[in-house]
Order: C-alpha cells, then sequence, then structure tokens
C-alpha cells in the first residue's frame, strides 16, 4: 500500500507528466527535499509511473473520433442514432 | 535462539510518527524522524452524575475525545520536516498525523491516524539540553470533498 520513494524521484516524475490530477499529487509528493524518502501510496504511484511511461493514458488522451460523431449527430435536429 | 519466541513489549523508541504531505484519498507518508515522547489520549469525557440517592457519585460517559502531542527535537539549518508543521499550525491547515509500532513498510506495524490540528508549540532552551518543542495536536473537524468525515482510524504498514 506504500512505497518508499525519494521526493526527487516524485518531483520528476511530475516533470514528465501532462498536466492533471495525477501530476498535482506528485508534485504535492514531491515538494521538499530531493534526497527524502517518503512513503507513498502504491497504487497512485503505479499510475503515475504508467502514464510517463504511456502518455496516452486515459486522462491524457484526446476525445476520440467515434465520439466526436456521435455528438455532431445528436446536435442535429431530425437525426436519431 | 529460540525461533519460535517473540519479543511483546516494545519502546518509544521503536516506534514512527509520520504526517501526510499529500493528500486523504491517496497518502504520502513523512517520517518525522526528530520526534519523541508521543503521547495520545483518546477516549470519553465522564460526567458525574449524582443524585439524592445514590451512595456515591457515579459517571457515565461523554463525547469521546482525541488529542496528544510529541516533542520535536530542533535542528539547526534547514530542516522541512518541522517547517512543514510550522506552515500547518500558522495557516490553521488539517495535517494527518500517523503513529505506528513499527516502520510503515513493514505488513506487522500498526497503530493510528487522524486528522489533527496544531496547538500553541511550546520551545524550550536550557543549558546543556537540546532545544525541544512540544507541539500539541487535537482532532480536526475534517470532511472529505464529497462530505464524509474523516476520523481517528487505524494504520498499518505495508511490505512492499
Amino acid at each position: 500500500m506504500f512505497d518508499a520513494i525519494t521526493r526527487g524521484e516524485l518531483a520528476d516524475l511530475a516533470e514528465q507528466m501532462p498536466k492533471g490530477a495525477l501530476r498535482d499529487w506528485c508534485d504535492q509528493s514531491g515538494a521538499g527535499p530531493r534526497s527524502q524518502v517518503v512513503y507513498a501510496n502504491s497504487e497512485m504511484l503505479s499510475r503515475c509511473r504508467q502514464a510517463v511511461s504511456s502518455p496516452k493514458t486515459d486522462e491524457s488522451k484526446p476525445e476520440s473520433k467515434e465520439w466526436k460523431v456521435s455528438k455532431t449527430l445528436k446536435d442535429k435536429p431530425g437525426t436519431s442514432l | 535462539m529460540a525461533s519460535d519466541l517473540s519479543r511483546g513489549a516494545y519502546s518509544g523508541k521503536e516506534t514512527y510518527l509520520y504526517y501526510n504531505s499529500a493528500t486523504h484519498a491517496s497518502q504520502t507518508w513523512t517520517e518525522i524522524v526528530r520526534a519523541r515522547n508521543v503521547q495520545i489520549n483518546r477516549g470519553p469525557n465522564l460526567s458525574e452524575i449524582e443524585f439524592h440517592g445514590a451512595s456515591e457519585t457515579a459517571n457515565i460517559p461523554g463525547y469521546k475525545r482525541f488529542s496528544g502531542s510529541f516533542e520535536y527535537v530542533r535542528k539547526q539549518g534547514t530542516d522541512s520536516v518541522y517547517s512543514a508543521l510550522e506552515t500547518a499550525r500558522d495557516a490553521g491547515d488539517i495535517i494527518e498525523l500517523g503513529h505506528l509500532n513499527g516502520p510503515i513498510t513493514d505488513g506487522d506495524s500498526t497503530g493510528w491516524q487522524c486528522p489533527v490540528l496544531l496547538g500553541e508549540f511550546s520551545e524550550t532552551a536550557n543549558g546543556n539540553d537540546g532545544v525541544v518543542v512540544t507541539i500539541p495536536f487535537a482532532k480536526a473537524d475534517a470532511y472529505t470533498s464529497a462530505g464524509a468525515s474523516v476520523d481517528f482510524d487505524a494504520l498499518t504498514g505495508t511490505t512492499p
């Protein structure tokens, strides 16, 4: 549930991440002396690491084409899906 | 060595005090290495009941309380942990404290966590003694953004 990590590593993770709740959490957890060891929530940490290794996560992914089409059709009067 | 025997009692020196430097939902615990003499008071206030026919004054339990204090041995130069505690005190911010009977990275460690407010720090500088600050704390009236109250709770360590 908690993993040991330095604040420096957290700050580095935050720098590589797109803006969002995950980055905010990393920023907050990483604030302080770089060498200081903290014990971070394992699940959040793995989500942050995943977000850095594969930046196209759900959080950073732009709206899909499929959704855009559906929305357009829905907005058009007299069109049913 | 009797490998089938284990020690029962543990000393204060073996305990670990932490504060949460991230969010309540996803905690990041930072050890307060220079803390000592952690004291907590937890339980109900007892209200005295007296009436004509009673042989003795009796008591009934009132509201439960949680409060306590710890000492912090000051360090020369930059001390990010002490600064964080001072900032929380001055801003009146809720800070979560956790106290375990072993390291947080040990699955056998057990203890408590609670959102608290820090009270008036009392610093003593005397002769040969190290400069020590007594930091009182008491449970905060804390709620999540979803409206759930956050109270005193158990905290356990985990083996990564």
